[in-house]
């Protein structure tokens, strides 16, 4: 690939990526199961891709791994169409310098032995970008103002204990869009905060993607504040233990969802409006009860829980498909021989 | 005055909590009163630092000893009153668990993690002074069971097999030992993803349809309180803001800050207004909303703020509460966006 | 373009440290007595060659065992020994002989011990097996045994060599407290972020995990110090050591052994001078230690800030 197209490339994507974990269970046996399970996705530059899913959906892992901080046990990522785990070592400190993370627990993501000057200084004379005290410092200052720690001369002293979880998670953000990446990851980054913190840091968040061009991977399992982040032009993946089971724009996805799990969680919801939320109809699953990762049933994964699934389900695993704006894994629907799935803005 | 109606389970009147700190006296809760009917569910809805779980504490006598507590909490068993706040602590041991008990914020994490959750029955009911082992069982049993947990899954298990919504589950059904009159939960969803809260929720419903309880709703999610509470008190900052039937306070809400609450929550199909940067004030007199609210004037930064009867029982205490009576919000459907209609 | 800032500027930081971190120590009154218990030891210890060796020897054999007395010049300040010389004198070349014996214990223990903890821990695997089962059988060989084994066959040890057989198994106790906190620290968010950011792990190690170790090695550093001390008196008193040291411990068994302490003052009083003298160093050196809380853990380092400057400003 030439080098222009190698820019216009997503500047993240997957190719049949699958991260095996092993669960003990007793003494002697050891049973395997995907996390994350043949999963081929692309993010594009500049634009919001929202995961969504219950815990032990494997969102975490896919994220983690898709920045390089985890080894896939197959198949491969690719950063501007390179595979990450065959390239020299300074395309591959290129690579993770341009990509980052933002942590879902405000109380561990922080050092607390260091002061955010500190946690802000470290990098910066780590990859030497500062030539003297006053031009790191400058840039420090500068990074907090971006994030709405202001003043900053003020935060900057502060140490993890003297913040409140807002504040620390804006320190994180600020560690993250340091280096100027191009693809963020945001693991739950609001799920710890109280309600009335939550706005004020995505709207910090999307208002730095903007600034910066950067893409961005928001997982969560709230699908309200999903909707919130992709806007009108970013794109959702609803994940099932370890596999992509819809995938297309919020309007669509979260308006008119597909696939029986989008279904059910979007009924199971509840919505700030007292006879919306009660004239909701839940979908009922077979078993409500998250599913156990290490015992997912042979065909479709869902299909021990889902109310429509019929024999095909029970044997054969659907691929994520075409079916007009989105892509779904579901044999209710006609399945069209599979593009894997793309993105396009 | 003191209500002696046969259906009101808890009276709490003109609650006042300040902490001593080395800094002076630091209030926490302002002048707080509210009724707890039976077979209701009342949500209390705030944000942190609104004084959401300072009250309940207070309720059950939980605060610690710097807490200088004033007002009136009474607990009405079949009618006769129990002064709560001078009970002494051999009557404190009866009333806890027994009429009123609680599940804190975050209970689930405080599973003894060496021990399974049959042990963790055991303990609770022998230090009730139930010790009949096999009594012990069958109430784990039929508490389990109430709680929609299979008890021969769920009794021989550490809480390391249990998932976050299983956990919350066994914290309840260990509330609900004694049968109390009334439970108090703490942020009973934070963290448990959409299927498990939408259970635990179902779960609060049965518990007011079928055992007739009442339950008191603590949490900062709005969406929460919408789908569950019967009735609803807002505080912020210490503050009682608005207190009213559910309907009432999400389609006519008489305080600014009630209803700048309901416009910024994110909803799926709705563009959201854009939520005022907000300011701690650290006063202790006059509406703690003031700086940011569009109704404000300057008798709002003196003002006595307690709650006052505006259109029957919805009550607020925002001094221009009249100026929002008759703006009706609309019917939230999917797809549409919202607003007020006057 | 690589930039980098000049060393000066990184000296500068590490003398500004240095200040700090003594301020720290003395913000209490604990940590003040320690503090110049401490210093003074170090001092003495570091001075002790400039004092004459072997000393001044009484010329009347009446005198010796003389108890403190101002009578025979200041060196006799604290008596005289078996031999004539003066207590003083013995006391500092002792106090020399075991820092000496103390430090190489202390650098052993603590460099095998944190280089070891850190790599069992944060690499984990097979490393962390290996290592880990070393800690194990090392903790459960009984030190003294070995010390008095190794002293033997080491006959003319002097103290470098005594120290390396007093640090021979103590790095395995700190070396699980490293490991322990490097396990717990790796797994946090905020070394993942560190490795997403691309600093090495070195640079992880050295930021991010090392603050947590910091407290045990300075505890550990004290610690091994007056190990050294207790245990080679303790060798030379059981008469193991070589006797041509000048030891507090070949005094004490001297003392009671041949000039009846105990059952006479001229015995007894000696044998008093050395215990405390040896309290109060350990004294010196736990007060010091204390005051790791206030130096590493940053609540309560400002918590001590806030006091340094309350009282400054009340003057």
């Amino acid at each position: 690939m030439t080098e222009e197209r190698l820019r216009e490339s997503p500047t993240v994507s997957s190719e049949h990526l699958t991260v095996t974990f092993e669960a003990k269970k007793g003494l002697f046996s050891r049973v395997y199961f995907n996390a994350v399970d043949d999963v081929s996705i692309a993010i594009e530059r500049g634009s919001t891709l929202a995961l969504v899913g219950e815990s032990g959906s494997g969102k975490t892992t896919l994220g983690k791994t898709l920045i390089g901080l985890r080894k896939p046990t197959s198949g491969r990522v690719y950063f501007h169409g390179k595979d990450v785990w065959s390239m020299r070592k300074e395309e591959f400190m290129e690579f993770r310098m341009k990509s980052q993370i933002i942590h879902q627990d405000p109380y561990s993501s922080l050092n607390p032995y260091k002061s955010v000057y500190d946690v802000l200084a470290l990098p910066l004379r780590a990859h030497r970008l500062a030539g003297s005290k006053e031009e790191e410092r400058e840039a420090i200052y500068k990074m907090l103002e971006e994030v709405g720690l202001i003043p900053a001369e003020f935060y900057a002293d502060k140490y993890p204990f003297e913040l409140s979880g807002g504040q620390r998670q804006r320190v994180s953000i600020a560690r993250a869009m340091l280096l100027q990446p191009e693809l963020v990851v945001a693991d739950e980054p609001i799920t710890m905060l109280d309600a009335s913190l939550r706005l004020g840091i995505l709207d910090t968040m999307m208002a730095l993607q903007r600034k910066m061009d950067l893409s961005m991977l928001f997982i969560t399992h709230d699908l309200g504040m999903a909707y919130y982040i992709t806007g009108r032009t970013g794109k959702i993946a609803v994940m099932y233990l370890g596999s992509i089971v819809e995938f297309g724009p919020s309007e669509k996805v979260l308006k008119n969802p597909m696939h029986p799990y989008t279904k059910a969680l979007l009924s199971a919801i509840p919505e700030p409006d007292p006879k919306l939320s009660r004239s909701k109809q839940l979908m009922k699953l077979t078993r409500m009860d998250p599913p156990d990762p290490s015992r997912a049933p042979a065909g479709c994964k869902f299909s021990d829980r889902c109310p429509f699934a019929f024999d095909r389900c029970r044997k054969e695993r659907p691929k994520l498909s075409n079916a007009g704006d989105e892509e779904v894994a579901c044999f209710l629907y006609p399945d069209v021989q599979g593009t894997p799935v793309s993105g396009e803005s | 005055m003191i209500v002696n109606d046969q259906s009101t389970v808890l009276s709490v009147r003109d609650l006042e909590v300040s902490f001593a700190t080395s800094l002076g006296l630091v209030n926490a809760v302002r002048r707080v009163s509210f009724d707890v009917k039976r077979k209701q569910i009342f949500g209390l809805i705030g944000e942190s630092g609104s004084g959401k779980t300072t009250t309940a504490l207070a309720i059950t006598r939980l605060l610690p000893a710097y807490a200088v507590v004033k007002g009136a909490v009474t607990f009405y068993e079949q009618g006769t009153p129990i002064e709560v706040l001078k009970l002494s602590e051999k009557q404190l041991r009866d009333y806890r668990w027994r009429h009123v008990s609680l599940v804190f914020q975050g209970a689930m994490n405080s599973l003894n993690p060496v021990l399974t959750v049959r042990e963790h029955f055991k303990d609770t009911a022998r230090a009730h002074g139930i010790n009949d082992g096999k009594k012990i069982e069958a109430l784990a049993r039929e508490l389990l069971t109430s709680v929609r947990l299979n008890p021969d899954r769920v009794l021989n298990a550490y809480q390391h097999q249990l998932s976050g919504g299983m956990k919350q589950r066994v914290m309840i059904a260990l509330a609900l030992m004694l049968r109390p009159e009334l439970l108090i939960l703490d942020e009973p969803t934070t963290a448990l993803d959409a299927l498990t809260q939408r259970q635990i929720l179902d779960l609060v419903k049965e518990l007011r349809d079928k055992y007739e309880m009442s339950v008191i709703l603590i949490t900062h999610d709005l969406s929460v309180i919408a789908d569950t509470a019967d009735e609803v008190l807002v505080l912020y900052s210490g503050t009682p803001m608005e207190m009213g039937d559910i309907n009432e306070i999400f389609y006519e809400p008489l305080s600014p800050y009630t209803q700048m609450l309901i416009d910024s929550f994110p909803m799926i199909g709705r563009v959201v207004k854009e939520r005022p940067q907000m300011l701690k004030t650290a006063s202790s007199v006059g509406c703690p909303f003031a700086t940011n609210c569009p109704l404000a004037t300057q008798a709002c930064f003196g003002a006595d703020m307690y709650l006052k009867p505006i259109k029957g029982s919805h009550m607020s205490s925002c001094i221009h509460a009249d100026q929002l009576v008759g703006k009706i919000r609309a019917y939230q459907e999917g797809g549409r966006s919202g607003g007020d209609q006057a | 373009m690589s930039k980098q800032r000049p060393v000066s500027e990184k000296f500068k930081d590490a003398l500004t440290s240095l200040y700090v971190s003594v301020k720290l120590i003395t913000s209490t009154n604990q940590g003040k007595v320690g503090f110049v218990i401490f210093a003074t030891t170090l001092v003495i210890a570091l001075a002790a060659p400039l004092f004459p060796y072997p000393g001044p020897k009484l010329e009347n054999p009446a005198l010796i065992n003389i108890l403190p007395t101002l009578g025979h010049g200041w060196m006799y300040v604290l008596g005289a020994d078996y031999l004539g010389g003066p207590m003083l004198l013995d006391l500092i070349y002792g106090l020399q002989y075991f820092m000496m014996v103390g430090l190489v214990a202390a650098v052993l223990t603590i460099g095998i011990g944190v280089v070891l903890g850190l790599l069992a821990g944060y690499l984990g695997g097979w490393v962390d097996q290996a290592v880990n089962f070393t800690f194990n059988i090392l903790l459960t060989i009984p030190s003294f045994a070995l010390w008095l084994i190794l002293a033997i066959i080491f006959r003319n040890a002097g103290p470098i060599t005594l120290g390396f057989i007093l640090g021979i198994l103590s790095w395995a106790g700190l070396g699980r407290q490293v490991r322990s906190v490097a396990i717990a620290n790796k797994a946090k968010d905020f070394v993942e972020a560190s490795r997403a950011l691309g600093l090495s792990s070195w640079t992880i190690i050295s930021s991010d995990i090392m603050p947590g170790i910091m407290p045990y090695i300075f505890m550990n550093f004290m610690l091994s110090l007056n190990a050294g001390i207790y245990g080679s008196m303790g060798l030379a008193f059981l008469g193991i050591l070589p006797y041509n040291a000048i030891n507090w411990g070949v005094l004490m068994n001297v003392l009671i052994y041949t000039e009846a302490a105990v059952y006479t003052w001229s015995g007894t009083i000696p044998v008093i001078i050395i215990m405390v003298v040896e309290t109060v160093i350990l004294m010196g050196f736990v007060f010091t230690a204390n005051a790791s809380d206030r130096l590493f853990d940053p609540q309560k380092r400002k918590e001590a800030e806030n006091l340094i400057a309350a009282n400054r400003s009340r003057r």
